[in-house]
């Protein structure tokens, strides 16, 4: 069993945090999520090979390389929550 | 104008032949979607932007088009341009794509009028329809069920005859698993054979796009229309399956159909015998039916499976969601604690839950002991499908048990040895089949589904399956009256 400690850990990787009740909630929870994965960590894989996609035929290829899309930097801009000038800004750091 | 009960087909007959106008059509919409608004299936509106498209369009009838002016809502995980996306999470409040996805500009090509935006579990996460940001979708007929998820607005507004057909996303089984609650059709196509560029990414490994519709014929038109290799998607074919409305009716006697034999014995009575009566109908019809095995080993693992991949990759794929570029920004003394707010104000618990799971299997300790283990298991998965379509070319699922369950029945765990049965759906998106869920029993106002499989990349053969299947089950363009 982890402790608390480590799932806040792991919550701070993600660029998470969560109150001491949640973690609470997270580690009672983890008991069952152990079970579950159990069953697979059972079945034998002896020699077989990872899949990461649903056909071993994806990604085979490059495609030519002139695809370009461009966004306009005014919409990407009027999408930030606070910019300057030709810049996104968030909290001065450098005083 | 009563429109509600009318297929993408008859619509289509009814603006060809000047019945109705498409801006008549699109007000009526309008005007019945608004009527709905208290049930949160709607995140956003397009009304002025459909109205206008409407106008233009009946400038120029374009007969060719089955979709000329017909209406649908797009879940709201696809970029619509200039139209606020959030994927129902609090953290992507206020943004607005410049850009479309492509499903939805073939579908602007053809004359599809977007009504608006329809919610979903937050980022697509989610079975139920009671984590959107914006509050719970419930079932149309109950509003103490669940309409299932995460699809769940548009498989709302598909059930309840606001719109003929609805754009949704299956990671899992987030359109065929509603579309059984809810006595609709749902199509998860192959995997790749609809581009996912726009579309938000939940696990890109299987991740799909797919539709809502009331009978299957109108599914056949809405793929048609979509169905197609883009440049913009690394991971999209180019699908064999073409003018699939027109062979619709092409099934060949010599399809063979199978099923799992413990997976409908595991159903309960009634449910399970509805399934044998059905496969002695097939039989009497000139099919053959057959049992084919699958290792329950792999059945009982699917859950896990999908948790340890799906979670994992959404923790990557939701990496760029910090408040800082475009969404909310929370406060904060440095740009750590800036995005570090953001997340934890802007996600719900659900999400921040499964990012946490997916950290888990991501932690450098656990990538081999797990998510390397659920990768190996997953090609064992797939060869064990493989052997399945050597024997037979359409596999019969059950997609769910029971109806809607209520909502406070979520919560209870099902039978351990019959848990397996809630995740089953997940077969297809692990190998990429195409899976179709159609209407098959209905009990009062609710419904069971019934859900057909065929081998990766055999779209037609899929949706002919279904057609006929639905022809014989003998439900379909049903809709929940007020």
């Amino acid at each position: 069993m982890k402790d608390k400690k480590y799932y806040e850990d792991l919550a701070q990787d993600s660029m998470l945090k969560f109150s001491d009740a949640e973690i609470d909630e997270i580690v009672a929870k983890q008991e069952d999520l152990k079970k579950e994965f159990e069953k697979v960590l059972k079945i034998d894989t002896t020699n077989i090979k990872p899949l990461f996609y649903p056909y071993d035929d994806i990604h085979l290829y490059l495609r030519e390389d002139e695809e370009t899309t461009t966004i306009d930097q005014k919409i990407i801009l009027s999408n930030a929550p606070t910019s300057e000038g030709d810049f996104v800004t968030i909290k001065k750091v450098v005083k | 104008m009563n429109y509600k009960k009318l297929s993408i087909l008859e619509l289509h007959n009814k603006i060809i032949n000047k019945e109705i106008s498409i801006l008549e059509l699109t007000n009526a919409v309008i005007f019945e979607a608004n009527k709905v608004k208290s049930s949160n299936a709607i995140n956003k509106m397009n009304a002025e932007n459909a109205i206008a498209f409407s106008k233009e369009m009946e400038k120029v009838l374009n007969t060719n088009s089955l979709l000329y002016g017909i209406p649908y809502f797009a879940k709201d995980n696809f970029a619509t341009k200039g139209l606020e996306t959030t994927s129902s999470s609090n953290i992507l409040k206020g943004y607005i794509p410049p850009f479309n996805a492509t499903s939805i500009s073939k579908l602007e090509d053809k004359g599809a009028v977007l009504i608006g935006k329809a919610a979903l579990d937050e980022l697509g996460m989610g079975g139920v329809g009671l984590y959107s940001c914006n509050g719970i979708i419930t079932n149309p007929a109950d509003d103490k069920r669940i309409v299932g998820g995460s699809s769940s607005g548009s498989a709302y507004l598909v059930a309840k005859g606001i719109v003929p057909f609805a754009t949704g996303s299956d990671t899992g089984d987030s359109i065929r698993k509603p579309a059984s609650f809810n006595n609709i059709v749902g199509f998860k196509p192959s995997y790749g054979a609809i581009s996912r560029y726009g579309l938000l990414p939940y696990s890109p490994s299987l991740d799909t796009v797919g539709f809502f519709t009331r009978n299957v014929t109108d599914m056949a038109i809405v793929c048609d229309a979509t169905f197609g290799y883009d440049t913009k998607d690394a991971t999209s074919h180019e699908n064999n399956s073409k003018n699939m409305f027109e062979k619709i009716e092409g099934l060949s006697k010599a399809v063979k159909f199978g099923y799992i034999k413990k997976v409908i014995d595991d159903l309960n009575e009634d449910v399970k015998n509805a399934y044998y009566n059905l496969f002695e109908t097939l039989k009497s019809n000139g099919f053959e039916v057959k049992e084919v095995e699958f290792k329950q080993e792999l059945l009982d693992s699917l859950s896990a499976i999908y948790k340890m991949i799906s979670f994992s990759e959404s923790v990557s794929t939701n990496a760029n969601l910090d408040g800082i570029k475009f969404g909310r920004r929370s406060t904060g003394t440095d740009y750590v604690e800036i995005i570090t707010n953001s997340r934890t104000e802007g996600f719900g618990e659900e999400v921040k839950q499964r990012f946490l799971v997916g950290a888990l299997n991501l932690n450098k300790e656990n990538q081999t002991i797990y998510l390397n283990k659920a990768k190996q298991v997953r090609r064992l998965i797939v060869e064990e499908l493989n052997k399945v379509f050597k024997e037979v070319d359409i596999l019969i699922i059950p997609p769910t048990d029971k109806v809607a369950p209520l909502i406070e029945e979520t919560k209870i765990k099902s039978t351990p040895e019959k848990e397996y049965l809630n995740d089953i759906l997940t077969l297809a998106n692990f190998n990429g089949s195409p899976s179709i869920t159609i209407p098959f029993l209905k009990e009062g106002k609710l419904g069971i589904g019934i859900n057909i499989n065929a081998k990766p990349k055999e779209d037609l053969l899929c949706l002919q399956a279904a057609k006929m299947l639905e022809d014989i089950i003998g439900i379909k363009n049903e809709i929940v009256e007020d």
